[in-house]
């Protein structure tokens, strides 16, 4: 999992060796590998959530929105691994007729056993999934939502599995996108404040 | 089995990571909040213990200097890696 | 002791810091959590969550 560092070493990100929650499939699955993987490089998927906070956290206005974006955007690369090791155990031992079996021909013909940032059709990855306004309100609101849309997705692929240990990975991740999404509506809460505050005129202190 | 010692041993650091985690979130919008920093300074004390208990049987956590000196052998390149766990 | 399930409503998104805040149209606001309980941490990292008040808020899928 992923661990932001201030302080020692030459380097700002420093890479624990261990998940952040354990993974367990109770046996291949390739079917479902090929749609899980949107949370991989999906749109509400774990590399444009990491991304869009990491990225974000530059323009916040407070030193609370900076800390809350790089530690979240933090832990979402903590989640896309733990992803990544849910296909990696779906697909161990599989052949090239067990991928054409399952409609996943194409990924075994360009990737073999690799990963790769696609959503559940094979669409790859694409920048255009999240967004950076350099507002601190739309940014906030623009996460909110992102992490309302990882939950309903985490949702949709719990009802898509019947085995119970991905059902557990996959559930411990969607209560974390509960969770982000209260960090971030306080978040909002503060800089919204922050913003009335030091704002020269704001809308309660307006008079006609 | 070692393996299963190894993950019995690793699931306790996974926790108490876990628990500096949220407090860490939580503590980011409440920052005054006296309990939770309490409460992250023990949660910090344990992983610390359990991290060290670790890395004494397994080998490094982390990398770049962040888990200390390295032994006889480069540890770090060890078997298994996460997602083979 | 944390009270802040018993606030009033329209001051449940202040945290504790405000003075005279008030909510404005066209913003958004969450409710403060107030941190009491916890979940042991083997129940925290099962459950995806450190607190109770965050675990059950939106049904648990099956």
């Amino acid at each position: 999992m992923a661990v932001g560092n201030v302080e020692g070493g030459e380097i700002m990100w420093i890479y624990q060796k261990t998940l952040q929650h354990p993974v367990r499939v109770s046996c291949p699955d390739l079917k479902f590998a090929k749609t899980v993987i949107t949370q991989y490089g999906g749109p509400d998927g774990e590399l444009g959530a990491s991304l869009r906070y990491l990225n974000q956290r530059y323009t916040m206005p407070t030193g609370q929105a900076k800390a809350l974006l790089t530690d979240i955007g933090t832990e979402e690369l903590a989640h896309m691994e733990m992803i990544a090791a849910i296909v990696y155990k779906l697909v161990e031992g599989a052949t090239p007729k067990d991928y054409e079996d399952a409609g996943w021909a194409g990924q075994y013909a360009q990737h073999n056993h690799g990963l790769f940032w696609t959503d559940a059709n094979g669409v790859p990855w694409c920048a255009s999934y999240i967004a950076c306004l350099g507002d601190p309100i739309a940014d906030l609101t623009e996460d909110m939502a992102a992490e309302q849309k990882a939950r309903v997705t985490y949702e949709h692929l719990i009802h898509l599995t019947d085995d119970p240990c991905i059902k557990d990975t996959l559930r411990f991740l969607w209560q974390r996108e509960v969770v982000h999404f209260q960090r971030f509506g306080e978040m909002l809460n503060t800089v919204q404040e922050h913003m009335s505050k030091s704002n020269m005129w704001c809308g309660c202190g307006m008079k006609e | 089995m070692n393996c299963e010692q190894q993950m019995s041993m690793l699931i306790k650091v996974q926790e108490m990571g876990f628990v500096a985690l949220e407090l860490n979130l939580y503590l980011d919008t409440h920052p005054c909040d006296q309990d939770a920093l309490n409460d992250f300074n023990c949660a910090v004390e344990m992983l610390k213990k359990y991290k060290q208990a670790y890395e004494q049987e397994y080998g490094p956590l982390t990398n770049f200097g962040m888990s200390g000196y390295a032994r006889e052998t480069w540890q770090w390149i060890d078997s298994p890696w996460p997602w083979e766990m | 002791m944390k009270k802040g399930l018993n606030k009033p409503p329209k001051q449940m998104w202040m945290s504790e810091d405000d003075d005279c805040s008030t909510m404005q149209l066209a913003h958004s606001y969450v409710p403060w959590q107030y941190y009491d309980k916890a979940f042991c941490p083997p129940e925290a990292l099962m459950k995806g969550t450190l607190f109770p008040e965050l675990y059950g808020v939106y049904m648990i899928p099956q």
